[in-house]
């Protein structure tokens, strides 16, 4: 979107307006409309291989489950389901700000945009920080370690350092997924800052969303399966 | 299309509702089969779960994400995933749930040795200490370390980890003289200042929800009977185990790994 | 299909005026490499993944001949009394030993090395991105009548990916090689290797490589939804484009698993998480189902595009319209939902007995979409007005090949017979019959045909055809003694064999070899072309897609100097004089008998 020609707009000068008034689409593209379904589609199907990715774990989880029942309902009581509904609580309404941001973007509203987006990073860090201090940490100072690492003494099952294998292997990738959301946020924040979005132009900001609301969802699952099994 | 605030506002609203109603339905869950000692099987809570976490996903892709107003093109996408999702999941349980469906002896492939007789570590733990039994050795030497060494106070899974040892020793007909010098000086001071109440607390919490197994797990499938009893989460059936030696009297029964079992 | 006289497509009010071949050098040398390392022109991308394809194919066959040249001779030790009354023992037939490696068993570890390095190159880095990311990246768009892909710029990300996953695999086999197998199964890809680092690094290379592959199929399901050229229906596209599509699809759906697949195995690996180790309650046998539900429908992303290009060679090289049109596309995704649900046929001696016969079952199912396609390329051919040229001949050599592969398939894929032929060289010949004589083959013809397209240079004709009877003969020179003694019981990676199989050994060793020779004439033939063959005609074969019909040879910058519209379908030869030849270049075929023509 560097250099725009100033017929493309009649005689309105084009320096005082800003850049998601004049933004023009890739060449390649029919149009804007087409380029942003594009985008969009091509988000949905990157979107597929996440939940994909995130299968692998499912499978996992379903598999052991069905094999060492007993050592996932053991594992599982020494999680505090409160930290998890509370972690959830927090990735929902990230998850509200987002679609809101979203629509802030659509209707041009640049200051609802901004608010949104940095409230969204803030809960992200919120989720970490709990994630982190409340989970992380005790589990590593007790030894409830995946594999190998493994050094929990009160266990009830000898499966169970797979279970803590698969407790950090999923919240562990989702938790990388939110960080690179996070990162997302800045870089949105940034351009947001510039005033790269608005009505005629939102797609990275719909496109982050749409990536954020997975990540939501991922948890979603992993918030029962993890915390909730008896 | 713009999704007006309000709905995005009922839609959180409803998120947040069903996220509290399967909190909600595992508790209840749980009180139900401890209140009328009646074993629930284990697919109920599954399939209430992720139906649930089914549900809220619904609401997120169809309004946050905005499916519902979207190329149609992208929930078919979802579609596939989803489908590709249910076939890998599908078939692989399909196997492991009947590899001894025809051969009964097959089923015991999955898990004979399943020990968790794998060892890793070196130093003071002896040739092929299970991960699980490694825990216990190196969690004696740490309370060791503290109680002993540096004077300190046990943190509270030592604490725990420490009492239950010594019904196990007891179990063993290991007399007191017997026990590794730590569990001496725990008994002296388990009585004290932060151990009784966490050993209070502990015994007061535990049993309730999981007590030795849980209530849904002796339902597992017969195979994890052939689990090595002397590791299988049943602390008090005859046999212990002193904290430095002697645990791996009975040795793996497959030392080495089953490899994709060919014939 | 009606004609339509539409607008400009991307009507922005300035013209570029890149008349210009897209492989117009700069002004000086590092101008063009600055531009070509930073384009986003799918041409470019396209011809950049083509050299680092083939130079990995000829990495990939070095360790092929290699592996052959090991197996020349069974192992032999020959024990002489020597007149002192000592025992003289010499060990004969180990290349490897001569080669350098200290002993028998350095020389059977090199050999496990060899063939593992050969199938991870042949898989991951040529066959799989082969067709796709090379004549694909070229092609799609020029067909679609589009500019350019949906995302130039992943598009070159994707190339990059490609290059730091080869670094990765190549460093790995420096740094001491891996021989675990291209299928990396638990425990051996968990076990050997006490420095970690060799395995590692191959592991890391494979799920780098995923990302490539998905990159590409993701930039081509959504060029074909949203570039097609006005007029331009889904069943106006060429049927290279619906191959392609389906090839996508799995690429998108399947390269995920793969990747948490890797990723648990480094876990494994590292951290001993004990999902596939049975001795922490995990399950080896699990990797396998994890493993294949990748690899199963990824030997379908190496074949549909070897499908895709055939569908264009025969109906370019026959004159005629393609037979029954929309089966054959519908295969394509047929064939693509299908890959999905037969992984299991890869572990009928591992897994339990009632997965086995379901996956068994379901296995038989997928033959029968690639018949569709074979039966109708063959009623294709029916009365066409054949032009036996070099990439005909490829067409050809598919046929013949692809069916033997297929038909072996169906014997692999019946439960009780594979069984026996599990893990023996019948195996081994099965897949080359479709991976090499499928895609491999296919795509040798495509790049035939699309040659003077892509450069603007005409090939040598007849060089052409001694390459392709070399090749051909050569394959099947070197991979059907390989069912004879598959089937007499033969495994497959072992560095020897009892003296029986000799023969059958040696037979596919000079196989080998004249393998190399055709795949060197063709080399050569095209780096002649490229330096001295004649110019070639923007439509050399009488072609109806948008890249003969309205682009040059090779294609402008910015692909076509107009937009085009579609006005005919892509194999209505009946109809149509192709454009851009010169006129009763390329008659119609003869008319067949009143009715006989019923599309
Ligand atoms: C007509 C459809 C096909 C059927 C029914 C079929 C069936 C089978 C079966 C049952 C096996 C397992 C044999 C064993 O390990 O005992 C197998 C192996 C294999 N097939 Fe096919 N196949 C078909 C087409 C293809 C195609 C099109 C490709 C690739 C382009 C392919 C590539 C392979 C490979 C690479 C292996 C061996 C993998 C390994 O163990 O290293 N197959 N096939
Ligand atoms: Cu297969």
């Amino acid at each position: 979107m560097a250099s725009i020609p100033a017929d493309k707009h009649g005689t309105g000068s084009v320096e005082n307006l800003p850049p998601h008034e004049t933004y023009r689409h890739a060449e390649h593209f029919r149009n804007a409309a087409d380029e942003f379904d594009a985008a969009k589609m091509g988000v949905w199907l990157f979107l597929a291989t996440e939940v994909l990715l995130f299968s692998g774990l499912f499978v996992f989880y379903g598999v052991m489950r069905m094999l060492h029942p007993e050592a996932f309902i053991h594992g599982s009581s020494l999680l505090d389901w409160r930290w998890g509904l509370f972690n959830t609580i927090v990735l929902l309404l990230s998850s509200f700000t987002v679609a809101d941001a979203v629509r802030c973007a659509q209707s041009g509203d640049q200051k609802g945009l901004k608010r949104n987006i940095v409230l969204t990073f803030i809960l992200g860090t919120a989720f970490l920080l709990i994630k982190f201090i409340f989970e992380y940490a005790p589990k590593y100072a007790e030894g409830k370690l995946p594999g190998a690492f493994f050094s929990y003494p009160n266990w009830e099952s000898p499966y169970e350092p797979l279970w803590w294998g698969l407790y950090w292997g999923a919240t562990g990738i989702h938790a990388s997924h939110v960080v690179v959301g996070m990162g997302l946020f800045i870089w949105l924040y940034i351009r947001a800052k510039k005033g790269h979005f608005g009505p005629k132009h939102y797609t990275a900001v719909e496109g982050v969303g749409l990536y954020w609301h997975i990540v939501d969802i991922v948890w979603i699952f992993l918030f029962p399966m993890l915390y909730l099994i008896h | 299309m713009i999704v007006p605030r309000r709905l995005l506002l009922t839609v959180l609203g409803i998120l947040m509702f069903f996220t509290l109603v399967t909190v909600g339905a595992a508790q209840l869950e749980q009180a139900i089969a401890h209140q009328f000692d009646i074993v629930i099987p284990q697919w109920v809570n599954v399939a209430v779960a992720l139906s649930i976490a089914a549900v809220k996903t619904l609401f997120v892709m169809a309004i946050f994400m905005q499916l519902r107003w979207d190329n149609p093109f992208n929930s078919l996408i979802m579609v596939f995933t989803v489908f590709t999702l249910c076939f890998f999941l599908g078939f692989i349980m399909i196997d492991l749930g009947n590899r001894d469906s025809i051969y009964p002896y097959k089923s015991k492939y999955i898990v004979e040795g399943g020990s968790g007789n794998i060892t890793v570590a070196g130093g003071s733990v002896p040739a092929g200490t299970s991960i699980a039994m490694q825990a216990r050795i190196w969690a004696m030497e740490k309370a060791d370390n503290i109680l002993i060494k540096e004077k300190g106070t046990l943190p509270k899974y030592l604490v725990i980890f420490c009492s239950q040892e010594i019904e196990r020793q007891l179990a063993a007909k290991k007399t007191e003289a017997e026990f590794p010098p730590v569990l001496k000086e725990f008994m002296k001071v388990r009585n004290q200042a932060p151990y009784a109440e966490i050993l209070a607390a502990a015994s007061h919490g535990h049993g309730k929800g999981h007590s030795a197994g849980g209530n849904t797990a002796n339902r597992s499938r017969s195979r994890t009977g052939l689990t090595d009893p002397e590791l299988g989460g049943k602390p008090a059936d005859g046999h212990g185990h002193s904290g430095s030696a002697g645990q791996a009297e009975k040795p793996a029964t497959a030392g080495e790994p089953k490899a994709g079992e060919h014939k | 299909m009606a004609s339509i006289t539409d607008t400009k497509v991307g009507s922005h009010g300035h013209d570029h005026h890149h008349d210009e071949s897209f492989l117009t050098p700069k002004s000086t040398m590092w101008a063009t490499i600055i531009d070509w390392a930073t384009t986003v022109d799918h041409k470019k991308i396209g011809l950049m993944y083509l050299v680092t394809i083939l130079f990995m194919f000829l990495l990939g066959g070095l360790a092929a001949l290699a592996v052959r040249l090991e197996l020349l001779e069974p192992t032999r030790t020959v024990q002489t009394m020597l007149a002192d009354g000592s025992v003289k023992t010499v060990i004969e037939g180990q290349l490897f030993t001569v080669a350098g490696a200290a002993n028998v068993a350095d020389s059977n570890n090199l050999y496990n090395k060899i063939f593992t390095l050969h199938g991870l190159i042949m898989v991951f880095l040529v066959i799989v991105p082969s067709v796709p990311a090379s004549l694909g990246n070229f092609f799609i768009p020029l067909m679609l009548g589009a500019k350019d892909v949906a995302f130039p710029r992943l598009n070159l990300a994707s190339w990059y990916i490609y290059l730091i996953g080869s670094f990765f695999a190549i460093a790995s086999a420096l740094v001491g090689g891996v021989d675990t197998g291209w299928t990396f199964y638990t425990p051996y890809s968990t076990m050997t290797d006490e420095g970690h680092w060799k395995v590692v690094f191959m592991i890391l290379s494979a799920f780098i490589l995923g990302f490539s592959s998905i990159l590409t199929g993701l930039n081509f399901i959504v060029t074909v939804h949203k570039l097609r050229a006005p007029g331009m229906g889904w069943f106006d596209m060429p049927l290279f484009i619906w191959g392609m599509y389906g090839t996508s699809l799995i690429q998108v759906l399947a390269t995920p698993v793969i990747g948490i697949t890797l990723l648990l195995l480094v876990f494994e690996r590292l951290f001993h998480i004990g999902i596939f180790d049975p001795r922490m309650g995990g399950d080896p046998v699990l990797f396998q189902h994890f493993f294949w539900f990748y690899s199963h429908p990824v030997v379908y992303v190496m074949i549909l595009p070897g499908m895709a290009i055939m569908s264009e060679l025969i109906a370019v090289f026959c004159r005629k319209k393609v037979f029954g049109y929309r089966a054959v596309a519908f295969s394509s995704l047929a064939i693509a939902a299908i890959a999905f649900v037969v992984w299991g046929h890869h572990m009928f001696t591992a897994q339990g007995e009632v997965a086995s016969a379901i996956f068994s079952a379901l296995t038989f199912l997928v033959a029968l979409p690639s018949a569709v396609k074979v039966f109708n390329w063959i009623a294709t051919l029916y009365k066409g007005s054949i032009s036996l040229k070099t990439p005909m001949w490829y067409a050809l050599g598919f046929l013949f090949l692809f069916s033997i592969g297929g038909l072996t398939g169906l014997f692999l894929g019946t439960l009780s017979v594979d069984l026996h032929l599990h893990d023996t060289y019948f195996v081994v010949a099965h897949f080359h019959y479709v991976m090499m004589g499928g895609t491999i083959i296919a795509f040798v013809g495509g790049l035939h045909m699309w040659w003077p397209k892509m450069f603007g240079k005409m090939y040598n004709e007849f060089w052409g055809q001694i390459g392709f009877w070399l090749v051909f003969l050569g394959f099947n020179l070197t991979f059907f003694p390989q069912f004879i003694m598959g089937v007499h019981g033969m495994p497959r990676r072992y560095a020897s064999y009892v003296d029986e199989f000799t023969i059958y050994h040696q037979l596919s060793t000079y196989g080998s070899w004249m393998l190399l020779a055709g795949f060197l004439v063709h080399l050569f033939n095209f780096i002649y072309s490229l330096a001295a063959g004649p110019k070639a005609p923007p439509n050399p074969w009488g072609g109806l897609s948008l890249e003969w019909t309205d682009a040059d040879s090779p294609p402008t910058t910015h692909n076509f100097s107009h937009d085009p519209i579609v006005t005919h379908g892509p194999y209505d030869f009946d109809d149509v004089v192709p454009p851009q030849t010169k006129p009763g270049e390329f008659p119609l075929p003869a008319p067949l008998p009143a009715g006989a023509r019923a599309h």
